[in-house]
C-alpha cells in the first residue's frame, strides 16, 4: 500500500529535513545579531566581561560536544587542549613577536593535531576505557610546562603582550561572539552530514558501524582532531581576554569535569543541549553572587548545588535539558539539532 | 589461488567462487574454535553453515569478517585475499554481515538507518533502498526509532540496510532466531528477493533446519570447529555423521510439515 512513488519516498523525507534545517538556519541567523546586538544593552564593561565569558564557555562546551557529544567517547582531557591552545597563543605573541591573528591560528593547528596524535593512540580503548587514558592529560601538560620552564616561563605563568591584550572589552566580545557563531555554524554543519550521522552511528553501535564499513578510527581520530582544534582556539581566546596565564589555572582538571557537565545538563549528544549548559552554569552563579546568595564563583554552596542538579538530571531527565525536549512527542522525530 | 575451491565444486554447484575459505583455523587458548576450515559460497548460491551450540560457526564469521583474527588459513573474497583486512574495509568491498542479535541503531530512525552508510543526499537520489524498504513494509516507518521497531522488523532493517549497499556476499547470523512464522517467511522472501535480483550471495547461519534445507543450495556442517560433512541439502540430511552429531537419531526430513 504505497502511498507514495517509489523513487520520491526517500525524497519527500529528505525535502522535509530540508526545510526544518531552513528554519533552523534563519533563527539561528536572527540570534547570531541578537548575539551582536548584546553589547548595546549592556550597562557596563562588567557585564560584557561576564558576557564574554559565558560565550567563552557555551563555545567550549560545544567544542567538546563535537567530538564527545557525537561520538559518544566522554573525553575528559580537554582541559589539556585548552590549557595547551592558551599556552600556544600566549608563548606565540609574547616569545615570538606574533599577532593575534597567526596565534590563535596556531593555537587551532597545533592544538588540532596534538588532539589527532592523542587519538591516534588513545582510540584504540573503547567506551569507558577511552575516558580513563584521558583523565591525566592535562596533569601531564601542567607537569611538561614545569619541565620546560625556561621556553614556558613555568609555574608562575605570565602576562601577554600589553599592545595584544589592551583592547575594548567590547572588542572582546564581539572576537568571542564570532568565533562562538564559527563553532556552532561546524557543529551544525557536522550534526547534519552523513559524517556526522556516521559519528552518532559510533556513538549508537561502533561495531554495527564498522560492520557496515564505517571507518571508526577514521571517523574517531578526525572528530577529536576537530573538537581539539576549536578547544585550543577557545583556550587562546581566554588566555588573550584574560592578558595572562598560569598553568594552574588553564590545566585545571575543572575545565574538563565542567565540560561534561555542562554538556550532560544542557543534553549530551546535542548541539543546542552544550549552549543551554553553558549559558546555565556560567550565568547562574553571576546571578547567584548579584544576589549575595554565594560569595563567589565555585563557593562550595554553589558547588553543592551544581551536584544536587547533576543527580536530578541523572534522575528524571538522563538527555538533559535540551535531550529531553527533542525525545519528546513536541520534537519532530530524528531531527537533530 | 583457487586450489582449495576445485576440490569442492565437484558436486556441480553452479556459479563462480565469490568467497572461499582455505584452512582457515583459530583457536582460544588451547581451544580449537575452527580447525582448518576449507569452505566456498558460489555466486547466486544460499550457502548453510550448520552445526551444534559451539561448533565454531559463529567464530567463522568472525574470522571472514575480520572481527577476529585467524591463527592461519585464508579468506578470499571474489579473488582477493582479505584475511588481514579490517572490518570496515572487508564491508566497503562487498563482504556484509548481520548479527545474531540485530544490531539497528537504535535512537536513529530508520531513515537514519537506511541512509547512514551512503549519506542521505546520495541515498535520496537512488530508489535501491527505498525499493527494498517498500518490499518489507519499512518505508512507512521511516521516522520511527529503529529501537522502537519489534525485534523482526529491526531484522528486516538490517537486512535492506545491508542489501542497499549491493554487498556481493551477506553472510547472515541466525537471521531466523527469535521470529514468529510469518516474520520468517518475509525474511526468506526478503532473501530471495536479493539473491535474484541484485545477484547477491548469502552464507547462512541457523538452528532452524526446515528453512535450512528449503532456502541453502548447499551446506557445510561442522562440529568442533571441523567439517563433518557438506553437499546439497538431500545429501546432508542423508549424512550419518551428520545427523549424529546434530540433528539427533530422531531427525526425519519434513517432520514438521
Amino acid at each position: 500500500m504505497s502511498l507514495l512513488p517509489l523513487t520520491t519516498l526517500g525524497t519527500t523525507a529528505a525535502a522535509q529535513l530540508r526545510r526544518r534545517q531552513l528554519v533552523v538556519i534563519s533563527t539561528g541567523m536572527g540570534m547570531a545579531i541578537l548575539l551582536f546586538a548584546l553589547p548595546q544593552f549592556l550597562s557596563n564593561a562588567y557585564q560584557t566581561k561576564i558576557a564574554t565569558e559565558t560565550l567563552l564557555y557555551m563555545g567550549l562546551a560545544v567544542s567538546w560536544t563535537l567530538f564527545s557529544g557525537f561520538s559518544g567517547y566522554v573525553s575528559f582531557g580537554h582541559a589539556a587542549f585548552f590549557g595547551l591552545g592558551a599556552y600556544v597563543t600566549g608563548l606565540a605573541t609574547q616569545r615570538h613577536d606574533l599577532g593575534l591573528v597567526a596565534a590563535l591560528s596556531l593555537s587551532f593547528l597545533l592544538v588540532g593535531a596534538f588532539a589527532s596524535a592523542v587519538g591516534l593512540l588513545t582510540l584504540r580503548l573503547r567506551g569507558h576505557y577511552f575516558a580513563i587514558a584521558t583523565l591525566g592529560l592535562a596533569e601531564a601538560m601542567k607537569a611538561t610546562v614545569d619541565w620546560g620552564h625556561s621556553y614556558t616561563l613555568g609555574t608562575f605563568g605570565f602576562a601577554l603582550p600589553i599592545d595584544i591584550v589592551n583592547r575594548a572589552q567590547e572588542t572582546k566580545y564581539y572576537v568571542m561572539a564570532t568565533f562562538l557563531i564559527v563553532v556552532v555554524a561546524v557543529g551544525i554543519a557536522i550534526l547534519w552530514s552523513s559524517y556526522g550521522l556516521r559519528l552518532i552511528a559510533i556513538r549508537e553501535d561502533e561495531i554495527a558501524a564498522e560492520a557496515l564499513g564505517i571507518s571508526p578510527a577514521l571517523t574517531k581520530i578526525s572528530a577529536l582532531g576537530i573538537s581539539g582544534a576549536f578547544t585550543g582556539l577557545f583556550g587562546g581566546l581566554f588566555a588573550w581576554t584574560q592578558g595572562f596565564l598560569t598553568p594552574e589555572a588553564v590545566f585545571a582538571p575543572r575545565w574538563s569535569l565542567e565540560l561534561v557537565v555542562m554538556s550532560i545538563v544542557g543534553g549530551a549528544g546535542t548541539l543546542v543541549g552544550p549552549l543551554v549548559g553553558g549559558l546555565v552554569f556560567y550565568l547562574l552563579p553571576e546571578v547567584l553572587i548579584e544576589n549575595k546568595v554565594i560569595l563567589q564563583r565555585r563557593d562550595e554552596l554553589y558547588l553543592m548545588m551544581v551536584g544536587i542538579v547533576l543527580i536530578i538530571v541523572m534522575l528524571f531527565a538522563k538527555q538533559g535539558i535540551f535531550g529531553t525536549l527533542q525525545r519528546s512527542r513536541f520534537w519532530p522525530k530524528g531531527f537533530r539539532l | 589461488m583457487n586450489s582449495g575451491a576445485e576440490s569442492s565444486t565437484d558436486s556441480g554447484r553452479a556459479g563462480e567462487v565469490v568467497l572461499e575459505l582455505i584452512k582457515l583455523r583459530k583457536s582460544f587458548g588451547g581451544v580449537v574454535a575452527v580447525g582448518g576450515l576449507d569452505a566456498t559460497v558460489h555466486q547466486g548460491e544460499i550457502t548453510g553453515l550448520i552445526g551444534p551450540n559451539g561448533s565454531g560457526k559463529t567464530t567463522t564469521f568472525s574470522l571472514i569478517t575480520g572481527t577476529t583474527r585467524a591463527d592461519s588459513g585464508n579468506v578470499l573474497l571474489g579473488g582477493e585475499e582479505i584475511t588481514s583486512w579490517r572490518t570496515h574495509r572487508i564491508a566497503n568491498r562487498g563482504l556484509l554481515r548481520t548479527f545474531q542479535l540485530t544490531r539497528v541503531f537504535p535512537q536513529m530512525t530508520v531513515f537514519e538507518n537506511l541512509t547512514v552508510r551512503s549519506g542521505a543526499r546520495r541515498v535520496t537520489r537512488e530508489s535501491l533502498v527505498w525499493e527494498l524498504a517498500e518490499i518489507v513494509g519499512l518505508h512507512t516507518k521511516l521516522d520511527e526509532y529503529a529501537g522502537a521497531l519489534s525485534f523482526g522488523q529491526q531484522k528486516l532493517l538490517e537486512l535492506v540496510r545491508a542489501s542497499a549497499l549491493q554487498p556481493s556476499v551477506m553472510l547472515l547470523d541466525e537471521p531466523f532466531a527469535g521470529v514468529n512464522e510469518t516474520m520468517e517467511r518475509h525474511l526468506v522472501d526478503f532473501i530471495q528477493h536479493v539473491r535474484r535480483e541484485r545477484k547477491c550471495s548469502f552464507f547462512l547461519i541457523d538452528h532452524e533446519m526446515q528453512l535450512i534445507m528449503e532456502l541453502c543450495d548447499h551446506i557445510y556442517v561442522i562440529a568442533s570447529g571441523s567439517l563433518i560433512c557438506e553437499g546439497p541439502p538431500a545429501v546432508v540430511q542423508a549424512d550419518q555423521a551428520t545427523r549424529q552429531a546434530y540433528f539427533g537419531s530422531g531427525f526425519i526430513a519434513g517432520a514438521r510439515r
